[in-house]
């Protein structure tokens, strides 16, 4: 399952669309000027349905709004930051209003992108979609789950931002046929830790040493971010005693948000959320340097369980 | 255009023009002077044959969204929406707000935020060119619309990828929400900039039928997108309204409404 082989987000889900543009001829892809080597491929295969816009997003997403309104699948590729936030008013009006097959695929989820300043960091694009109505949001944590994503987005027909990461990952998951919003590994009545994306990785490193501090560990990772899966979320956790959310993702858009009504019995549950708080991050910042500061590293959090041991037990 | 024509077109325009005035007055809310502006060019867009809107072959975007009154009028009189939904205008939970959205029939686009419309206009027209259609796309936009950015991210894409299925007309009727372009942010000369982006620019006068008909009809032989820059008089037709930067979204008051009403020639209003 999890092997050491890396692999690039971007060019695992541009070859999935080149079978989906191979099967259906309504499919469209929009860029505003970014590059990658999968889309590169699909580009000299299909140079009437891959369109560089140029950097435009605002016109990108109403753009996108007219094609799917004349029953094409749009996608569009780019950074996450810029194509939300410059073209947010687009995608309410443009793309929401109407619930249209647009897929977003974003790339620089988190802090991707964390040296380039926070112009370019995917930190705030969660909180500010889950508003909007008929928005789904997708998380993946590996390629796989990403592909799932897509394949979901695209036969739902529902306007959907998929969320990648920059960074070349191994597999958590098996090729999987059907699509699953979230994914547990685990079983355990004491501690749920619950991550999304990146944070996946550093919940199921958590795993073994927490074992080995006689503290059995269930991991939940939610890869559709919108709308929140509470309810599954809710069975789930029934009567687990402690929680710990790890996100990569400022508070107000983080899993922090939801997990509270997810509880059941939120006193007798002790609950620790990790995440970017509320604050712009300037300057260059790399994720391990951010991680090591906003004590989201594998080290900082078994530091605070080990600290708070007692808590957790007494819940 | 015959004289007959051009009678009836008068005819249908001055009924346009005391359907809004009624519309807006029962509701006593809605945009007057923009929707007065491009009436004239309303009747020659839908009540010629130049295009062929609503049995899905021409495709028309409303972008200045608070010029509805007008295209809500037409619907109504053409029959895809009911006298009753047009007297309900503006009223709580009635099917025609302020400004359109896709839930009436017929309706393209979700419109009240400018600067939309253009764009996703030429999503359509690509959508139609990459079926090789011959049909075409028509948006208007509102001139104040014209100092958003999106507007001319729009007018790049549309002249690189010739998209000339796409006719924009703009209602020039120089004035903004609060006072004319040019003291605001100035446009002109806004046909040698459409141009300038590699555009078919014509400057029609916007109330008058012959030229708007016949711009229509060389727009559809265009090879190059096309920019109509229909100079036009807001508040048309209300003589204390016209180009007056007061009358955006204003109701007139008693004295007001009488003049109004002598002048379009309204015997009575809707209660």
């Amino acid at each position: 399952m999890n092997n050491k082989e890396t692999f690039d987000f971007r060019d695992k889900i541009f070859s999935e669309l080149y079978q989906v543009f191979k099967k259906d001829k309504n499919c469209i892809l929009l860029t505003n000027d970014m590059g990658a080597i999968g889309l590169d491929i699909l580009k000299r295969k299909f140079k009437k349905r891959v369109i560089n816009c140029g950097i435009s997003e605002q016109n990108i997403i109403s753009l996108a709004g007219g094609l799917a309104s004349e029953k094409r699948h749009v996608f569009i590729y780019g950074i996450i930051s810029h194509l939300i936030f410059r073209g947010l008013e687009q995608i309410k009006i443009d793309l929401c209003l109407d619930a249209l097959p647009v897929t977003i695929i974003g790339v620089g989820a988190g802090l991707s992108y964390g040296v380039d300043g926070p112009t370019h960091h995917g930190i705030e694009d969660i909180g500010v979609l889950q508003c909007l109505p008929n928005m789904n949001i997708f998380n993946p944590s590996d390629y796989v789950s990403a592909i799932a994503s897509l394949k979901y987005a695209y036969n739902k027909k529902i306007t959907s931002l998929i969320r990648l990461d920059k960074e070349k990952l191994p597999s958590l998951y098996k090729n999987q046929k059907k699509f699953y919003p979230l994914k547990v590994f685990g079983q355990s009545k004491q501690l749920a830790i619950i991550t999304t994306g990146i944070t996946t990785r550093t919940g199921l490193d958590l795993i073994k040493p927490l074992k080995e501090m006689g503290i059995p560990t269930m991991l939940i990772d939610v890869i559709k971010l919108s709308p929140f899966p509470v309810e599954k979320i809710r069975k789930i956790i029934k009567n687990t005693k402690s929680i710990v959310t790890i996100d990569e993702n400022m508070k107000n858009s983080s899993i922090e948000r939801f997990i509270y009504s997810c509880l059941n019995n939120a006193e007798n549950c002790f609950v620790k959320n990790f995440n970017l708080k509320d604050k712009f991050i300037f300057g260059s910042a790399s994720r391990k340097w951010v991680w090591n500061r906003y004590n989201l590293s594998k080290e900082k959090i078994l530091d605070y369980i080990a600290l708070n041991k007692k808590k957790l037990n007494e819940k | 255009m015959s004289k007959t024509n051009k009678i009836n077109y008068s005819f249908k325009s001055k009924f346009i023009r005391q359907e809004i005035f009624k519309t807006a007055l029962k509701a006593k809310k809605g945009h007057i002077p923009p929707a007065y502006s491009w009436v004239e060019n309303a009747v020659v867009l839908f009540y010629t044959k130049i295009f062929n809107f609503f049995k899905k072959k021409d495709i028309f975007i409303l972008s200045k969204g608070h010029g509805c009154l007008t295209l809500y009028v037409v619907l109504a009189d053409l029959g895809l929406i009911s006298k009753k939904s047009l007297y309900s205008f503006g009223g709580d939970g009635s099917l025609l707000p302020g400004h359109p959205d896709t839930k009436i029939n017929k309706i393209e686009n979700c419109s009240g935020s400018l600067g939309h419309g253009l764009g996703v206009a030429c999503g359509k027209s690509l959508s139609l060119k990459m079926r090789k259609s011959s049909n075409h796309v028509i948006v208007l936009l509102g001139d104040g619309e014209c100092q958003e950015g999106s507007i001319w991210e729009a007018c790049i894409f549309a002249a690189h990828n010739k998209l000339n299925n796409l006719i924009a007309i703009i209602d020039r009727n120089k004035l903004s929400a609060t006072n004319f372009t040019e003291k605001i942010g100035a446009l002109e000369p806004l046909d040698k900039k459409f141009k300038s982006f590699g555009w078919n620019t014509f400057v029609i006068n916007g109330h008058n039928y012959n030229d708007i008909y016949k711009t229509f009809i060389k727009a559809k032989k265009s090879k190059k997108p096309v920019c109509i820059i229909s100079n036009t008089i807001k508040g048309k037709g209300i003589k204390f309204m016209e180009n007056k930067k007061e009358w955006h979204h204003q109701i007139p008051n008693k004295k007001q409404i009488l003049t109004a009403m002598k002048e379009l020639k309204i015997d009575k209003l809707y209660e």
